[in-house]
């Protein structure tokens, strides 16, 4: 998940003013609109004040800064509201004073934020299921965690396939199995091949595969080199034009370990539904040293778990103690 | 003597040499556009000499990955292969010449292999791994090396117009038209 999830409610000043009645305050919005910050409703009800009941926010304050504890910063007078918009034109006992007040700065997106922000300001708040699930609940079903864990396992054994066929490993991670969720098929298993290629990681070649499944791919590689668990046929039918697959949308992809840079943008190209890996990698881009699946602008997301089989042991623990034994 | 010795990129080609080089990349985008691809090119310079070539295949291998860069590359090793010279010595002293930025993948494959350098036509907004959306070629990353330098802006509004051209048209494998952005100014995608 991106950062913006769990970091706390950020402010931004605003000015607002004290009002009286509901129904002028329509001519309010209609010469201030108030494009930006959508997410705040725009009255706030103080009932203990008895002359002007209602807080209205009128525009962002830019002359005042905020401030990191949460207070307004006072450095100007907060100009009236004759002076902020001429042509609005109310009797002076609606119109109270105005005021500058810290208001959040974005739209919650967790209850936990919601319930923050609204402390200070009424906001709304668009619940998104999907994310509460996976910040309160188990993330996985448990269906899916075991046929995760056996798709994990099975990249494992490529893993170690491919380094007994290398003898030494390279890339970003030692194995990559892709499968398509909907059929529960395993499409292709592979392993990094960087001796004839130094950018054959496992995920590249898998992708290269996937392509070749679908009737073109770039390389042709060496049998006695790869270990192809290529069981995921496609009709042949399905890979005709325009009905066949798009590239690997809509495929979960497994890596014994975090993906680098390269890896991680083709898998970004490649528009995968979901990645599993299994160890934090130093330079990893899923996490570690970027985090590329909630980089804001890129026109393709996909979700990432991490630390698949972690509980007892580490990916690459159970991958070197089999390849000793 | 063998001035290849001399560290990396020993040939330093000044600003009308940039200019020929990217000439004949942009000759390479516009044959990827006239196959349907997205029109990107690119060429690696090694002493003096064009020794590998590469355009957008993204369309045609099925393969989000075959990008300009990375067809080059290949080429490039061919090239070694054929010459008998080893390809970490060739690319380290070598010059990519390519008409948009490299994407965060291609770049992230150009430190692999510690390219000399880098120069390129436009930005590359959607995907840009040369400072537009992340700056991968000179982040500290260990396990890929030193830094590596780019240049960019030579003929950038000449394939800024080929992307236009290309966008503006449909990509007839995206089953989605819909989700693909209209293109504005340098904003692109490869
Ligand atoms: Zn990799
Ligand atoms: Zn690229």
């Amino acid at each position: 998940l991106a950062d913006d999830y769990t970091k706390g409610v950020q402010f931004a000043c605003m000015m607002f003013v004290h009002f009286t009645i509901q129904k002028q305050y329509k001519e309010l919005t209609t010469h201030l609109p108030m494009p930006r910050l959508q997410h705040l409703k725009r009255v706030k009800k103080d009932l203990s004040n008895k002359d002007h009941p209602l807080s209205v926010l009128l525009c962002p304050d830019d002359k005042n800064q905020s401030s990191e504890d949460g207070n307004p910063k006072p450095c100007h007078r907060t100009p009236s509201l004759r002076e902020l918009c001429p042509a609005i034109d109310l009797p002076d006992d609606v119109v109270g004073g105005t005021y500058t007040v810290l208001v959040p700065s974005r739209a919650p997106l967790t209850r936990a934020q919601f319930e923050a922000a609204s402390a200070v300001w009424p906001t709304t708040f668009h619940e998104d299921k999907y994310i509460s699930r996976l910040l309160t609940g188990p993330i996985l079903t448990c269906e899916e965690q075991e046929y995760a864990e056996d798709y994990m396992k099975f990249a494992i054994t490529v893993a170690r396939r491919g380094r007994q066929l290398q003898q030494d490993s390279a890339g970003c991670s030692d194995g990559c199995v892709i499968v398509d969720p909907n059929t529960k098929k395993l499409l292709i298993a592979a392993h990094p091949v960087t001796k004839q290629h130094p950018l054959h990681h496992a995920v590249m070649v898998a992708i290269d595969l996937v392509a070749k499944q679908q009737g073109a791919g770039s390389y042709t590689y060496r049998g006695e080199h790869l270990f192809i668990a290529n069981t995921g046929e496609l009709p042949a039918e399905q890979t005709s034009e325009k009905t066949g697959p798009y590239l690997c949308t809509g495929y979960d992809v497994y890596v014994t370990a975090e993906p680098c840079i390269m890896c991680s943008m083709a898998l970004v190209h490649s528009r995968i539904r979901r990645l599993y890996y299994g160890d934090p990698s130093p330079d990893g881009a899923l996490g570690t040293k970027y985090k590329l699946h909630t980089q804001p602008g890129l026109n393709h997301k996909f979700e990432v778990f991490r630390g698949l089989l972690m509980k007892d042991h580490t990916v690459s623990g159970v991958l070197n103690s089999s390849v000793d034994a | 003597m063998d001035n290849l010795e001399f560290g990396a990129c020993h040939y330093s080609p000044d600003q009308e040499q940039h200019e020929f080089w990217m000439e004949q990349a942009m000759i390479l985008a516009k044959d990827a556009l006239n196959s349907g691809e997205v029109p990107v090119g690119c060429i690696f310079v090694y002493d003096e000499h064009i020794v590998a070539k590469g355009r957008n295949q993204v369309n045609m291998k099925k393969n989000a990955t075959r990008h300009a860069e990375l067809v080059a590359i290949d080429m490039l090793m061919e090239w070694c292969q054929m010459k008998n010279v080893g390809f970490n010595h060739v690319i380290k002293r070598s010059i990519l010449y390519v008409t948009v930025e490299p994407c965060i993948m291609c770049c992230g494959a150009l430190r692999h292999l510690q390219l000399g350098l880098v120069v390129y036509g436009c930005s590359n907004d959607r995907f840009g791994g040369c400072g537009s959306v992340l700056n991968v070629h000179a982040d500290d990353l260990t396990s890929l090396g030193p830094p590596m330098k780019c240049i960019g802006g030579y003929f950038g509004d000449e394939a800024v117009s080929l992307l236009k051209h290309f966008y503006h048209g449909e990509n007839p494998n995206t089953p989605c038209p819909k989700i693909k952005k209209k293109v504005h100014g340098d904003k692109i995608a490869s």
